[in-house]
């Protein structure tokens, strides 16, 4: 009896082991549009409707621990913080969430006219989950083909550039945000003109730094960082003039500058997708 | 009902519902710059409780999940939380710790596992990954930060699994070890 419970619990265990190679290696080997990526692409269909509705029946409570969180973080905002929060939470949680929304969708609006972006369509979309790992930085967003959503289109919130779209379901969308370690964004600082590439910064979830900069005695902190528009090779994927981040720190000799991204990328909440360009009315 | 199936649909439940706010609340939640991670938490605490089997066939469940949900490379988190879940278990059925905190120590080691186990799996199979000091402190921080909620979770898991557990390894021990040998038993 005891035997067979051991070769049981091993052969499970073997299983289960084998299983998950079988996956990674699967996994690995095939293209993003292969049997997998297309498993995941399903998953992501049939899961996003749930995720929404959790999200929204949630944002009471998200929002009740993300106001505990500030009060540790802004030392300077506390009092203000907390009065604040003590109010609104007596009135009603859930007016406090639809205040937040109505701002975050304004300041969507203003970037949209101040930027240009006009010239694109554009598609807000709320993120509805975000990835736990602190390997990956992506989030869920409502917004999929169905809304005419793409691979590849820029994404970017009220504050600035947010990342672009890798994943994309029938109702739901996958965003690599520029704080991952494969995203690159070519840029330029607005008031100089120096340009580089924009990459996250070695071990930090939440930083960026300024490679190959084409000069770093013309970045000063304190400088806003915007998109380029172009690249070494052409058209970047990026439009351009759409805010990154401000200069944090300039090294002269080592030549490291640090950039602090605009979007806060741990807390986003509504974003807006940059589809394809609008077409000029013929004159 | 019985408890095979009673546990089986209890743990599909806990793992479907923990996954659920994982992604929609406690990500999106940062203190002190990290995001607590309940995916190994609730895998220790399952195989602590229920033993290696479950623990590993649970491990594996939750991580297919996340891969899937997150569009992450599929395989990694299953294979390590298989791993972290047969490990709970195993401690469970060979040593069968008594130590109140037991949760906390095993909720540090599950969620180190998986973070610094992640990391490795993506570097060895030469996918893309910032490794760096940095990113070691990210790791130590994310770890105290789910040390520190590993007793509550593991209260609750243990509340959602009691009426369905298989019998304490402790119990049957002390049964055997005493069972009708004691001298009050025979007078």
């Amino acid at each position: 009896m005891y035997d067979k419970t051991v070769r049981r619990r091993r052969a499970v265990l073997g299983l289960l082991v084998a299983l998950s190679v079988i996956l990674l290696s699967a996994f690995l080997g095939a293209s993003s549009s292969g049997a997998l990526g297309s498993i995941q692409a399903g998953f992501l269909d049939v899961f996003a409707p749930i995720e929404k509705g959790a999200s929204e029946a949630l944002t009471p409570v998200r929002d009740l621990i993300g106001s505990i969180n500030d009060v540790f973080n802004a030392v300077g905002q506390r009092n203000t913080l907390r009065n604040q929060n003590t109010a609104l939470l007596a009135q009603n949680a859930q007016l406090q969430a639809d205040r937040r929304h109505y701002l975050e969708l304004e300041k969507l609006f203003a970037l949209d006219t101040e930027l240009g972006s006009s010239s694109y369509d554009e598609v807000t979309a709320q993120v509805i989950s975000e990835s736990p790992s602190v390997w990956y930085s992506h989030v869920t967003i409502s917004a999929g083909s169905a809304d005419g959503v793409r691979v590849g289109e820029v994404v970017v919130d009220g504050d600035g550039l947010v990342g672009r779209v890798t994943t994309v379901a029938p109702d739901a969308a996958e965003v690599t945000l520029i704080t991952d370690a494969s995203s690159a964004v070519a840029a330029r600082d607005a008031a100089s003109g120096a340009w580089g590439i924009v990459e996250p910064a070695s071990g930090s979830t939440n930083q960026l730094v300024l490679d190959f900069p084409s000069s770093v005695q013309a970045v000063a902190a304190g400088d806003l960082i915007v998109t380029a528009g172009t690249t070494a090779n052409g058209q970047s994927l990026f439009p351009p003039d759409i805010p990154i981040g401000h200069v944090t720190s300039v090294d002269a000799s080592s030549g490291d500058i640090s950039i602090e991204p605009n979007a806060n990328v741990k807390q986003l909440e509504y974003v807006q997708v940059l589809t394809h360009p609008k077409r000029q009315p013929a004159p | 009902m019985s408890d095979a199936v009673s546990l089986t649909l209890r743990l599909l439940a806990l793992g479907f519902v923990a996954c659920l706010l994982q992604c929609v609340a406690v990500s999106q939640i940062t203190i002190f710059g990290v995001s607590a991670d309940l995916s190994p938490l609730i895998v220790v605490s399952a195989g602590f409780l229920c033993g290696s089997l479950a623990g590993s066939v649970f491990g594996f469940g939750v991580g297919l999940f996340i891969d899937l949900a997150f569009v992450q490379t599929l395989g990694i988190s299953s294979l390590l939380l298989t791993l972290v879940g047969y490990g709970a278990g195993r401690l469970r059925e060979l040593r069968a710790p008594e130590a109140p905190l037991m949760p906390v120590v095993l909720g540090a080691a599950g969620t180190a596992i998986s973070l610094v186990g992640y990391g490795v799996i993506e570097f060895v199979l030469g996918v893309n990954t910032p490794l760096s000091f940095g990113l070691l402190g990210t790791i130590v921080e994310a770890t105290a930060l789910n040390a520190i909620i590993a007793l509550p979770v593991y209260a609750i898991v243990r509340r959602c699994l009691i009426g369905a557990l298989p019998e304490d390894p402790r119990r049957r021990r002390r049964t055997y070890a005493t069972g009708g040998l004691s001298p009050l038993s025979r007078s």
